[in-house]
């Protein structure tokens, strides 16, 4: 059992290692990676922006008895952008990203193992690995990232309106005190991690998908735990990035 | 020399593959055990064997989908465990496979499908796009169903799908075609059409071909020889009524 | 095709936008760093700076004009803060200005307070040192609100503890407010002023009758003869003695504890606290008032004496006569 699970880790370490060797290596799948692009980028936004939406109002609600208690509530709009900004968007749009576009890959793929299109693929003269992993790979990687931007700003907007819902913040005030208290140090190590996140939301997907296990159940069971380990992995790459940024002293 | 060219001991002067002393396991389940054969320039041989007895494995074996534990497989003069990935890929253009599961890319149109070997294969050459798709629809007419060009497979029948499977197979035109149970899953009508369709393929391109079957109506049709896998070894050789006559009954069962 | 161009199209807005806005949000928060506008640099050294870290904010007559590029400490009483302003405030500060660290409120976070002295000076230029003022921490004040806050405890703590006496009997208020004991001082200053004018009578009549017998007058040989009288008068006197011992004492105690309560000291409390001397004062305040009694009763008794009744009388007479 321990065995298998160090067995799986190490293939999965492979796995991901062979996408550094294979990017750089022969042409690049360029119309597959703006196709799997506007699939993983364009498709999730909408989802996306709602939840962190959502979360940026209900946080920034959810802050204001505490702050109000402290007679403090004129902070509201500096508290919630550094926890938006900082770590509410990103994950979301990772965990939202590890569902739908981590259970979609590793679906497709695992479809595609089973009935043997990756196989075609190898034969049809196309190493399936740079035409199917490195391009979604390369689109999470970068898509993400892009998601999570566009996350903060919906969420910040989210919690534009939840300050208002009690008290009154004007537009300019609320977004001058975000950008006053957030500095490089909240948004760029934020940003830097949802790139780990991108790639391993990628990985996970087309690992799982890779090995799918014949037939129709396979499949399913490729989805479902290219899910579940690539947001257990989110988790884990937010608490290196954590500490990482905290031995920086960007905390 | 190239060492994927070396000479294979006791080879036909026209055989296009030969196996020699093949072994494959899985674990502990030896499914190719000493496997010896050639096929010929111009002949279609059909590949009998109980369902699990490593016929799939001998033809991925044969294009290098998968790798023998031991033994030499030659196809068209090429040791296939000796090539590196550029000289495999250039092998097969010249071997074409098609999939029991048909494998059409689900995420793309028939067209799409067609083009995908050639621009693969093909994409050095500066094929022009009316070029690409005078092939595309050539292919398509071949098994007759250039109107299903726009079509997505999921749009299709289990017949037209193997037909598109097959057009995609024949696309660059290959020396050698390796059909992975291409009868199975088909009702018996459509499963003779697609026979007879490979017949036709067969003498249009002088195409030699590997059939993995269990189908005694496809393989009554498409057969020049048979070769019985029992066992993981070539256990019998023979044309359809030598076999069907065979006394042995390990070969017999086959035909009743 | 023109469906592959649609998503391309829209790949292409979706990454255009998120690019935007975080080169956007980039720029507004370099902005507020001072990073892209032109800037200029100041230095000040300070003592402590109380967690003042680059990136903190620099005011000047309370408008952020800048930020603190880096904190370097010199040596062990100096640290040197550079920090970067902005160019169109470089004429408003003058090279008299001081800086101070400070805070952004109560809890906000540390900031360099640059202001302006009162007499004329020439604009600083790049890289000029301003002079620095201590600044008052709230750690100072915190520690000075301390040691207040010590000393409130003490004073509090007393406090409960003379209140809880007072609450309690035994006290001086029970001193004050028993009647009894009241009555008893007053009856025992009465009765000791009475016993007092008493005894001036009596040693005045004694001193007549010794004279008297010195004369050799009357009844001298009775009065030897009688050594009940002798004695009795002897028990007088030593009652007398008594009596004026235990007044001494008494108003002794007392002084004590007047001067103690005018003076205002903690001693006070140790008097509340004293049952006992409560006790013995209220005792001695009823032996006073009994001893007078019973010095009265003598002295009426030494009066009906047969020995003493005619000198009584004749003093009767006497006063008789002059009215």
């Amino acid at each position: 059992m321990i065995k298998n699970i160090f067995i799986e880790i190490g293939l999965i370490w492979r796995f991901a290692g062979r996408f550094f060797r294979e990017v750089f290596n022969g042409r690049f799948e360029f119309n597959e990676f703006l196709r799997q692009c506007f699939y993983i980028g364009n498709k999730s936004l909408p989802l996306v922006a709602i939840t962190a939406f959502i979360m940026g109002l209900v946080i920034t609600m959810q802050s204001r008895p505490t702050l109000v208690e402290f007679g403090a509530q004129a902070w509201l709009p500096k508290m919630i952008s550094v926890s938006l900004v900082r770590e509410i968007a990103p994950v979301i749009t990772a965990l939202i990203c590890a569902g739908k576009i981590g259970s979609g890959i590793g679906a497709e793929l695992g479809s595609m193992k089973v009935t043997e299109q990756i196989d075609a693929m190898d034969v049809s003269g196309t190493n399936p690995y740079k035409f199917l992993v490195v391009t979604r790979v390369m689109a999470t990687t970068l898509m993400i990232p892009l998601l999570a931007i566009l996350a903060d700003a919906v969420s910040l907007y989210g919690g534009y309106l939840g300050c208002n819902i009690h008290g009154v913040v004007s537009w300019d005030l609320f977004w001058n005190q975000v950008f006053d208290t957030l500095v490089f140090a909240d948004l760029i190590p934020a940003i830097a991690k949802t790139f780990f996140f991108g790639y391993v939301i990628g990985i996970i997907g087309c690992y799982q998908g890779f090995n799918s296990s014949k037939g129709t159940e396979g499949v399913g069971q490729s989805a479902n735990s290219a899910v579940v380990i690539s947001s257990l992995l989110v988790f884990i790459i937010d608490l290196l990035a954590v500490q990482i940024t905290d031995a920086l002293h960007l905390n | 020399m190239d060492k994927s060219k070396e000479h294979i001991l006791n080879q036909p002067l026209d055989a296009v593959i030969s196996i020699r002393d093949l072994h494959k396991a899985f674990g502990d389940n030896k499914v190719i055990n000493g496997f010896e054969f050639d096929l010929l320039r111009g002949e279609n041989v059909v590949v009998l064997g109980k369902s699990g007895s490593g016929k799939s494995v001998l033809i991925k074996l044969i294009i290098g989908l998968m790798t023998p534990d031991k033994g030499v497989i030659d196809v068209l003069g090429n040791q296939v465990q000796k090539l590196n990935t550029t000289q495999l890929d250039e092998m097969r253009v010249k071997v074409g496979f098609l999939f029991q599961s048909n494998a059409l890319y689900d995420s793309m149109t028939v067209r799409e499908n067609l083009e995908f070997p050639l621009r693969r294969h093909w994409i050095k050459k500066n094929t022009s796009k009316d070029e690409v798709n005078n092939l595309v629809m050539e292919a398509l007419t071949n098994v007759g169903l250039p109107h299903t060009v726009d079509m997505m497979p999921s749009e299709l029948s289990g017949g037209m799908r193997k037909r598109i499977a097959l057009a995609r197979t024949l696309i660059l035109k290959p020396e050698i075609i390796l059909y992975d149970e291409p009868t199975t899953g088909l009702d018996p009508i459509t499963g003779k059409e697609i026979s007879h369709l490979m017949l036709d393929i067969q003498k249009k391109y002088n195409t030699s071909s590997i059939i993995i079957s269990h189908d005694i109506n496809c393989v009554k049709i498409v057969a020049n020889r048979i070769v019985m896998l029992i066992d993981g070894k070539c256990y019998a050789t023979g044309t359809y009524k030598e076999l069907e006559n065979s006394t042995d009954t390990r070969v017999k069962q086959f035909f009743e | 095709m023109a469906q592959e161009t649609s998503k391309n199209i829209r790949v292409g807005a979706f990454v255009l936008i998120g690019t935007v806005l975080l080169i956007f949000s980039l720029y507004l928060i370099g902005a507020k760093q001072n990073l892209f506008g032109s800037t200029f640099e100041l230095k000040s050294q300070f003592k402590n700076v109380n967690g003042l870290m680059p990136g903190n904010n620099v005011r000047f007559t309370g408008i952020d004009v800048g930020t603190v590029k880096s904190v370097e400490i010199i040596n062990d009483s100096t640290v040197n803060v550079t920090m970067i302003i902005e160019n169109k405030v470089q004429a408003f500060i003058k090279k008299n200005s001081t800086a101070m660290v400070g805070t952004d409120g109560l809890m906000g976070n540390k900031l360099i307070n640059i202001s302006s002295s009162s007499e004329t000076s020439e604009s600083v230029e790049d890289g000029d040192f301003l002079v620095s003022k201590n600044p008052l921490g709230t750690d100072d004040m915190m520690r000075t609100l301390n040691i207040t806050n010590e000393n409130v405890k003490d004073i509090t703590v007393d406090l409960k503890n003379i209140v809880n006496r007072l609450n309690s009997p035994n006290t001086l208020w029970s001193i004050l407010m028993d009647t009894i004991v009241a009555d008893n001082v007053k009856q025992a200053i009465v009765n000791i002023k009475v016993t007092g004018e008493r005894t001036a009578i009596i040693t005045g009549d004694l001193s007549r009758i010794v004279k008297h017998i010195k004369d050799g007058k009357g009844t001298i040989g009775a009065l030897i003869a009688d050594t009940t009288i002798a004695v009795k008068l002897n028990q007088s006197i030593v009652n007398i003695k008594l009596i004026t011992d235990s007044l001494a004492l008494v108003t002794g105690d007392m002084h004590y504890i007047t001067s103690k309560v005018r003076k205002g000291e903690g001693g006070i409390g140790t008097i509340l606290m004293d049952t006992t001397f409560v006790n013995n004062l209220n005792e001695t305040m009823k032996n006073v008032r009994s001893g007078t009694k019973n010095f009265d009763e003598d002295m009426e008794a030494l009066k009906h004496n047969i020995l003493l009744r005619n000198y009584f009388k004749k003093k009767e007479k006497e006063a008789k006569k002059k009215k």
